[in-house]
C-alpha cells in the first residue's frame, strides 16, 4: 500500500510546491484544504501526464514509464518552488470571529473523527470482501485500466469493447494504471487506495471551505460520514466518488469561505483551481461535462456582474491541460455513447412531451431520492435538501444561491436524461440513480451549510 | 443548534458502527475466484489477438451469464473476448455447456482448465 500511497503523494507535493496559493485559496487559512486540493489536483494531472506518456509508447508497466514520471513531477514541483521563492506570496489569516472550542466543540470534534475511523473501517472491510469493487469497477474502470497498464500496443482495443462504456473518459483509469505501475504490478489495492483518497478530500474539503473555525463546519463533516451510501461507494472503485470530489472541490474554492464569492480580492488563484477541477469533473466522467458546463456559465456571470471578464482567463488556464487531454481524447478514440445511440431531435422532443414519461422518472426519482443514505438514514436528501432550497430562495447568499442552483441544474439535467432515455426507464434509473445521488451528496452538504457558515462569520452570536 | 450539535455527529457515529456491521456481514464477492481461474487461463493464450466465449446454451442474456463474459474479458485484457467460436481459442464455462454434450465444441480440444471451472478450449481442425 505504501507504493501506492507514494504514486499519489509525489504529483500531490509538486502542486503542492508550485501552487502555494492552494493554501489561501479556500478555507481561509486551512492546510487541510491546500491538501485536499493538492490531492484531487495530483490525482487529476497525473491522469493526464500518463496519458501523454502512454501516448508517446512508453508502456506503463515499464520502468521507464516511473523515471519520466518521477522527471515530470520533479520539474512541475522544482520550478514552482524556485519561482515562488523569488515571488512574495502572502498568506493571510482570515479575520473573523471563530466559535469557541470549549468541551461540546471538543466532543464534536472528537465524534466526527471518530465517525471518519468507521467509515475507513467499513470501507476497509467492504474492500476486503470486494476487492475488485462493483460490477461497474471491473466492468468498466479497472478493466480500461489492464487495458492501459498490460499493452502499450493494445490498449485501444478496451474502446471495442461496447458494453464497456468505452466513451466515458480516462481519468480514472490512467490514475488507476500509474498507481498500479509504482506498485510494481496490478493491486487491488491501488484502486481503493484513490477511492479512499478522494472522498478524503471531499470530506475535507466541504469541512474546510465551511470554515474548520466553526462547529458547522465539524456538524457537515458528521453528516457528511453518516450518509452510509456515500462510505459504500468508497469500495466500489466506481468513477462517482472521484467525480463528486472534484465537483465539491470547484464550488469550495468558488462559494466556500474566504474564497471567489465571499472574498474579492485576489480570486486568480481559486479561479484556476475551480478551472482545473471542473475540467478534471468532466475528464472523470460524462456526467462531469454537464457540471463543468453549469460551473463555466456561473462563474462567466460572476465575471460580468463584476465588470471583470479578464478573470475568466485564469479558469480557462487551470482547465486548459484538462480540457486539451479530453478533446484528444474525443478525437482519437472513435467511441460512441451508447445513451445517445439512435437518438433523434424528434425523438428526444416526442418523449419530453410524453406524459407518462414524466410521472414515471418524477416518481422514480422520488422515491430514490427519499430512500438513499443508509441504514439508519434514510430520507437524508429531502431533509437536507428542501431546507436549503427555502433558505436559499429567501435568504441565501449568492455563493449559497449558486451552490444551490448547481445542485438542482444537476438533478434537472438528470431527470431530463431519464425522460430521453433510449433504455427501459425503470431499468435506466434503477442501475444508477443511487450512483448519481452519492455524486451530489457532499455538494448538497456544502450548499445546505453555506447560509449557516456566512451567518457565522458575521454574528457569531447566532452560531452557538 | 445546541441539539444538532450533540444529536448529529452522534447519529454519525451510530450511522457509521451500522454501516460497519452491515460491512462485515457481506460474503466474498462471487467474482473473486472465476476472475482468478480465468486469469490462469490467459497466461495459456497468446499475448495478442481474441479469444473466443462459449455463450450460456439456453440463456446466454441473463444477469449472472453476462456477469460470467465480463468477468473472462476482464481477465483476459488487453485481450478482447468475443461471443463466437469461430476462433482459435475459447473460453468455456462448465454451466454453458449443453448437458450431454454440446456440439459447438466439435473440432476443439481442451487445452486446460478444472472440471468445474474456466476451461480453455483449442481449435484442431
Amino acid at each position: 500500500m505504501m507504493r501506492e500511497a507514494l504514486a499519489l503523494l509525489i504529483p500531490s507535493c509538486a502542486i503542492a510546491a508550485a501552487v502555494p496559493s492552494l493554501v489561501t485559496s479556500v478555507g481561509g487559512h486551512s492546510r487541510a484544504a491546500a491538501a485536499g486540493l493538492a490531492l484531487c489536483l495530483g490525482i487529476g494531472f497525473s491522469s493526464v501526464t500518463t496519458m501523454a506518456i502512454l501516448a508517446s509508447e512508453i508502456a506503463i508497466h515499464s520502468r521507464d514509464f516511473i523515471l519520466v514520471d518521477i522527471a515530470v513531477w520533479a520539474l512541475v514541483g522544482g520550478a514552482g518552488w524556485w519561482f515562488n521563492t523569488r515571488t512574495a506570496v502572502t498568506r493571510r489569516q482570515k479575520p473573523g470571529v471563530v466559535d469557541s472550542e470549549g468541551r461540546a466543540g471538543w466532543i464534536v470534534r472528537a465524534l466526527v473523527m471518530l465517525a471518519a475511523t468507521l467509515a475507513l473501517m467499513t470501507a476497509a472491510v467492504m474492500h476486503t470482501t470486494a476487492p475488485h469493487g462493483e460490477w461497474d469497477a471491473w466492468a468498466i474502470w479497472n478493466l480500461r485500466a489492464r487495458f492501459l497498464f498490460r499493452d502499450v500496443n493494445a490498449w485501444r482495443n478496451a474502446f471495442e469493447v461496447a458494453w464497456s462504456q468505452p466513451d466515458y473518459p480516462l481519468l480514472l483509469p490512467a490514475s488507476v494504471a500509474r498507481v498500479w505501475a509504482y506498485a510494481g504490478q496490478e493491486t487491488t489495492v491501488g484502486p481503493f487506495v484513490i477511492a479512499v483518497a478522494m472522498a478524503s478530500s471531499s470530506v475535507v474539503l466541504v469541512m474546510a471551505a465551511l470554515d474548520l473555525r466553526h462547529h458547522r463546519s465539524w456538524l457537515a463533516g458528521a453528516l457528511l460520514l453518516g450518509g452510509s451510501a456515500f462510505v459504500a461507494q468508497v469500495p466500489s472503485q466506481c468513477a462517482d466518488v472521484p467525480l463528486a470530489a472534484f465537483m465539491v472541490a470547484t464550488l469550495a474554492v468558488t462559494c466556500g469561505h474566504g474564497t471567489v464569492l465571499t472574498e474579492r480580492q485576489n480570486p486568480r488563484a481559486a479561479l484556476w483551481v475551480a478551472g482545473a477541477t471542473s475540467a478534471m469533473a468532466a475528464w472523470t466522467k460524462n456526467e462531469g461535462l454537464v457540471f463543468a458546463f453549469l460551473a463555466l456559465v456561473s462563474v462567466t456571470i460572476i465575471a460580468v456582474r463584476r465588470g471583470a471578464l479578464r478573470q475568466l482567463a485564469w479558469w480557462a488556464a487551470g482547465g486548459s491541460l484538462v480540457v486539451i487531454a479530453l478533446v484528444w481524447f474525443e478525437l482519437a478514440v472513435p467511441a460512441h455513447s451508447s445513451l445517445l445511440e439512435g437518438q433523434t431531435i424528434a425523438l428526444v422532443g416526442e418523449r419530453l412531451l410524453d406524459v407518462d414519461r414524466h410521472a414515471m422518472v418524477a416518481a422514480l426519482m422520488l422515491q430514490h431520492l427519499r430512500g438513499w443514505g443508509g441504514t439508519l438514514a434514510l430520507a437524508l436528501i429531502p431533509t437536507l435538501g428542501i431546507p436549503a432550497v427555502l433558505v436559499a430562495l429567501v435568504r441565501g447568499t449568492s455563493a449559497m444561491r449558486l451552490a444551490v442552483g448547481v445542485v438542482l441544474m444537476m438533478l434537472s439535467a438528470y431527470y431530463v436524461v431519464y425522460v430521453t432515455t433510449r433504455f427501459d426507464i425503470r431499468w435506466h434509473i434503477e442501475a444508477s440513480v443511487d450512483r448519481l445521488l452519492t455524486q451530489m451528496w457532499p455538494l448538497l452538504v456544502f450548499a445546505a451549510f453555506l447560509p449557516a457558515a456566512r451567518r457565522g462569520s458575521v454574528r457569531p452570536s447566532e452560531s452557538q | 443548534m445546541r441539539v444538532s450539535m450533540a444529536a448529529i455527529p452522534l447519529w454519525a457515529v451510530a450511522s457509521g458502527m451500522v454501516a460497519l456491521a452491515l460491512g462485515a456481514e457481506r460474503g466474498p464477492d462471487p467474482i473473486i475466484d472465476l476472475e482468478a481461474e480465468c486469469a490462469t487461463l490467459a497466461l495459456v493464450t497468446p499475448g495478442s489477438g481474441p479469444v473466443g466465449f462459449l455463450d450460456h446454451h439456453g440463456s446466454p442474456d441473463a444477469l449472472e451469464h453476462v456477469r460470467a463474459y465480463y468477468v473472462v474479458q476482464y481477465a483476459f485484457a488487453p485481450r478482447l473476448v468475443l461471443r463466437q467460436t469461430d476462433l482459435e481459442f475459447i473460453v468455456v464455462l462448465p454451466e454453458a455447456l449443453r448437458p450431454g454434450g454440446d456440439d459447438r465444441l466439435d473440432g476443439f480440444e481442451r487445452v486446460t482448465g478444472s472440471p468445474d471451472g474456466p476451461r480453455l478450449y483449442r481449435r484442431v481442425e
